[in-house]
């Protein structure tokens, strides 16, 4: 099946040369209680409004059929900030289809005010 | 994409499948002029064909299948709309919108892209105009004008109509406005794919999905090559058994049979099959396809096996008010296989060089529809 990095390769470029984030880096880390390495990437969006997290969103690569549990998200986010050393308030889930596409999803944290649409 | 079903779009788009085919002119039996017309044209059409299949190739690392001529790419996208623009929304369109942005090159043609981020756009300054209505509204409640809530009317008139010619909305006027209204700043990302003044490396592929390699493969329109066999190219069964084993364990219930075996359904009853997670479906179906009107059904696939978990009603309610949003039709789409047995008999008894095992196959499958549609008792009694 596909792996973690291919996918994390295919969800960068398409962060960089489709929604163009630039200043796009890896962030890994190991999780004993989740099987692989952790992937996740960090960039600028140009169209981010957050002030916070230094300007950088999270973003992590999955694929469509990848089972992903609120204790996993929760692991994320402890990790996220104990390694950035601010709160992030944020990732973005990236999911990939078998032909490339890919949807993005926000999560937060915690209940989150919807924005005025 | 921008004028639908113009003349140039439908002569553009005339074949369904990338597979040449030769149309000779009627033959008369007593007329020879005839069949000298039908052999001068036969010899001509055999010359101008296009001979050679199309090289997919095949990426083990991510396991995808990649176009990447640019030749080939619009073949296989102008023939019956296959695979997807790796950096755009389905036509690969990356480097000519890449040229605009980066080069600043002007190009008549407007993608598709471009034409939803112009309605975007659209659809922000009429969201904040509404707020500014609905802000009005508000203080002259409090207020208890009721004069000035009368006044808002027109505005409220105005702002539906405003509202209705977004969808309608066609190129934008100037060659996109954000361009020539944000500064221009040069990314380290973008310098990269400089190779001159003119020309940008082109980093754009076509993807193919695995039901669509497999469709093509079995319809002799494509080859890809096998590493593992001395870079033979796959036949469709050894393809098949491949890209089940990708996918799981060889069983009835395997996604990708499932998914393919769908798949072939709609392909073979006429629609245009493409892939759909953006509106939390498996398939949409397009009646001819993108070019031509927006995709009518969402297709979920839901299979018999006890593997799969149940899914509730909350769940469908969810997968509804995504598609009811983008106005397309929900189909539950239900799929039965066959059992264990049923089905090792005829996959033990594949043939490699014989692609119709792979029809024997799916006809051990039976598939139904329903649509899914929510009602509401008060809008619905007369």
């Amino acid at each position: 099946m596909i792996t973690n990095r291919a996918t994390c390769i295919k969800v960068r470029t398409n962060l960089v040369h489709y929604n163009l984030w630039s200043d796009v880096s890896l962030v890994e880390f190991e999780e004993e209680t989740l099987h692989e390495k952790l992937m996740l990437l960090k960039g600028k969006n140009p169209k981010s409004e957050e002030e916070n997290s230094n300007g950088y969103d999270y973003v992590l690569p999955v694929l469509k059929q990848t089972k992903l549990t609120l204790q996993d998200i929760d692991l994320i986010f402890q990790h996220l900030t104990e390694m950035e050393g601010y709160e992030v308030g944020k990732i973005v889930l990236g999911i990939m289809d078998f032909d490339g596409t890919v949807v993005y999803y926000n999560i937060h944290p915690g209940v989150q005010k919807p924005k005025n649409s | 994409m921008s004028a639908k079903n113009s003349r140039e779009t439908v002569s553009k788009f005339t074949k369904p499948l990338p597979i040449e085919v030769i149309q000779l002119p009627a033959v008369y039996p007593q007329n020879p002029i005839s069949w000298l017309i039908a052999a001068i044209s036969f010899v001509s059409q055999v010359i101008t064909i296009r001979n050679k299949k199309i090289h997919v190739i095949f990426d083990e690392d991510d396991c995808s299948f990649k176009v990447t001529s640019k030749k080939d790419m619009d073949y296989l996208w102008d023939s019956g709309f296959y695979g997807k623009g790796s950096l755009s929304r389905s036509e690969p369109t990356w480097l000519l919108r890449a040229q605009k942005r980066i080069l600043g090159v002007e190009e008549p043609k407007t993608t598709g892209e471009e034409i939803v981020r112009y309605r975007r756009q659209l659809r922000g300054e009429y969201k904040q105009e509404r707020n500014k209505l609905l802000q009005l509204e508000r203080q002259y409640k409090l207020e208890n004008n009721e004069e000035k809530l009368k006044e808002l009317e027109s505005m409220r008139q105005k702002l539906s109509e405003q509202r209705d010619r977004i969808s309608k909305a066609g190129p934008p006027p100037t060659p996109t406005q954000s361009t020539s209204e944000e500064p221009k700043k040069s990314r380290p990302e973008d310098e990269e794919l400089i190779i001159d003044s003119r020309t940008l490396r082109n980093i754009e592929y076509l993807e193919l999905t695995p039901c669509e390699v497999l469709f093509l493969v079995y319809m002799d329109a494509i080859e890809i090559d096998n590493s593992n066999n001395d870079n033979h190219p796959f036949t469709t069964i050894e393809l098949l058994k491949y890209l089940v084993d990708m996918f799981g364990e060889v069983e009835p219930n395997n996604y990708l049979l499932i998914m393919y075996a769908v798949y072939f359904h709609y392909k073979s009853l006429g629609w245009c099959v493409k892939s759909d997670l953006k509106f939390s479906s498996d398939f949409v179906l397009y009646q001819r396809g993108p070019p031509f009107h927006h995709a009518a059904f969402a297709v979920t696939v839901l299979q018999n096996s006890s593997k799969e978990p149940f899914k509730n009603w909350t769940h469908f309610g969810s997968i509804y008010r995504v598609v009811s949003a983008v106005k397309k039709t929900m189909v539950l789409c239900y799929i039965d296989s066959p059992t264990q047995e049923e089905f090792s008999k005829v996959w033990d008894g594949l043939d490699k060089k014989d692609p119709e095992g792979l029809i024997k196959l799916l006809n051990l499958y039976t598939i139904q529809e329903m649509v899914y549609k929510r009602w509401t008792p008060s809008r619905t009694r007369m």
